[in-house]
């Protein structure tokens, strides 16, 4: 099925009731990314689990400097190919890059202070960001979700920062977001337990705006999107998830 | 079980139990319901990782006796001292490093509410009420009951509780913010023991240092810069984990 008029450029297609995302010509490697009416889809490409790598981040910078200047672009979508949205960094990958780069106790490697910028400009985009989330969505790239505007969930999702199960904490920005969408009180209680959320559980908290049918998910973020209003302004947000969202969820 | 004022100390595994003990209504008798060194002597000497505030009986805390602070505040000073204890009591456990449930049932006024307030998570009973009964004696809270309501739920609601006096029910107060569960009254006590459990159980305690941190960290940093701090302690955590 084309969810909408897509030749050439993309394709969605509906299989085994998760999205196929075919795009070209494709310069990056780890992530799809297509223009179509004005709204973008940047899709997490390194299935199953579209690790969230340090190649990744930097095609993520590309995709938002180009989104920052490019004038045609009205709503970014962020979604995963396959069955999942993302399970978030390679630690491996991190842990050697703090190592090279940790000679003082607490200095932070510049990927990572870039990382946290990258996050920050998102959130700060004045086109409305829409994470379109389904399957598993865990640590940093729930973190990524949290610095969206918007987050679509499919049903039987699965969210949560595990980090503290490994004797870590979320190191880009989870419990700050946390702090903001859901209180201190949540923040510090899920944080701690690391425990998976299901979609009921985030949507109590104030975590997620959305939980729609797997079916639906692509194409109920992609009606919200050209709903929602030209002249979006981030501070508006209340207002923008008052009147264009269905919540009953 | 040690005392101290009108609180005991008991310990759960890696849990330390601050009760509230002089039933039926657990009065605070005065605003420094538990001695400050005690307190801190009790918590360094068990290394406990979660704190729970907790009472005796069917209530939690009704607050300060009234026939008391009339007799406290004949001596003006001295009231003024008991009442900088009390703060400071309750900014201690504010700023502990690490986390502090109230597990609350029944009647929790006044001072008790305010002591509820200093937790970081709240728990409580289906037939608890919470109120600032203060306004009705000509008086205000004393121990920053208005501003810590605030924060949790708005100011209207800070200002409608602190005016009225009036009671909210378990239900309300759970709406408003400022408890995260609700649970039957038999089980508050266990629920909120499980819950600390969940979090506490399995962490290393530099890593419930860094989570309380953070907590501060967004009560008094920038976000951008709590933020920043949070990618420092995790950075900090690879490394202790990296190099056992």
């Amino acid at each position: 099925m084309v969810i909408w008029g897509f030749t050439g450029i993309m394709e969605i297609k509906e299989n085994n009731s998760s999205y196929n995302l075919v795009w070209d010509p494709n310069p990056f490697s780890t992530l799809g990314y297509s223009i179509h009416t004005g709204i973008a889809v940047l899709v997490l490409n390194q299935p199953p689990s579209n690790t969230l790598s340090k190649l990744f981040l930097s095609e993520f910078r590309q995709v938002i400097e180009s989104v920052e200047t490019d004038n045609q672009v009205k709503a970014l979508i962020i979604t995963g190919k396959g069955r999942h949205f993302s399970s978030g960094s390679d630690l491996r990958e991190l842990a050697a890059e703090i190592q090279m780069n940790g000679r003082g106790e607490s200095s932070i490697p510049t990927s990572l202070a870039d990382n946290n910028l990258l996050f920050l400009r998102l959130l700060h985009l004045n086109i409305p960001v829409i994470a379109a989330i389904k399957g598993v969505c865990l640590g940093s790239a729930l973190e990524l979700a949290l610095f969206c505007h918007f987050r679509i969930v499919a049903e039987g999702a699965v969210m949560g920062l595990p980090e503290s199960t490994f004797g870590l904490i979320p190191g880009a920005g989870g419990f700050s977001r946390m702090n903001e969408l859901s209180g201190g009180a949540t923040a510090l209680e899920w944080i701690l337990r690391g425990d998976n959320l299901t979609t009921a559980e985030a949507f109590t908290l104030g975590l997620i705006d959305q939980v729609v049918p797997k079916k639906e998910l692509l194409p109920y973020a992609i009606d919200l999107a050209q709903r929602l209003p030209e002249n979006f302004h981030p501070g508006s947000l209340p207002f923008y998830k008052a009147k264009y969202l269905n919540q009953d969820a | 079980m040690e005392q101290s004022n009108i609180s005991t100390w008991e310990l759960h595994g890696e849990i330390g139990v601050l009760r509230l003990n002089n039933p039926p209504q657990n009065y605070l008798e005065k605003p420094e319901f538990v001695a400050l060194d005690t307190f801190s002597g009790w918590l360094g000497r068990d290394r406990v990782k979660g704190l729970l505030i907790t009472s005796a009986g069917r209530h939690f805390s009704a607050g300060a006796n009234i026939e008391t602070l009339k007799e406290l505040a004949r001596d003006p000073a001295e009231l003024a001292i008991q009442i900088s204890k009390g703060k400071a009591l309750l900014e201690f456990i504010r700023h502990l490093d690490i986390p502090v449930i109230a597990s609350i049932r029944g009647v929790c006024f006044g001072g008790g509410l305010e002591i509820a307030l200093a937790a970081h998570i709240r728990v409580c009973s289906e037939n608890a009420i919470f109120s600032l009964p203060e306004v009705n004696r000509q008086l205000i809270p004393g121990l920053g009951g208005i501003p810590y309501i605030s924060s949790l739920a708005g100011f209207e609601k800070a200002v409608e509780i602190a005016l009225s006096g009036d009671t909210i029910n378990a239900r309300q107060a759970h709406q408003a913010g400022l408890v995260s569960y609700v649970v039957p009254a038999p089980e508050t006590e266990a629920f909120s023991l499980q819950l600390m459990n969940k979090m506490v159980s399995g962490r290393s305690l530099p890593v419930i240092r860094a989570v309380m941190q953070a907590l501060k960290n967004s009560r008094t940093l920038p976000f951008d810069q709590a933020m920043q701090e949070e990618t420092r302690m995790f950075c900090e955590l690879v490394r202790i984990s990296t190099e056992m």
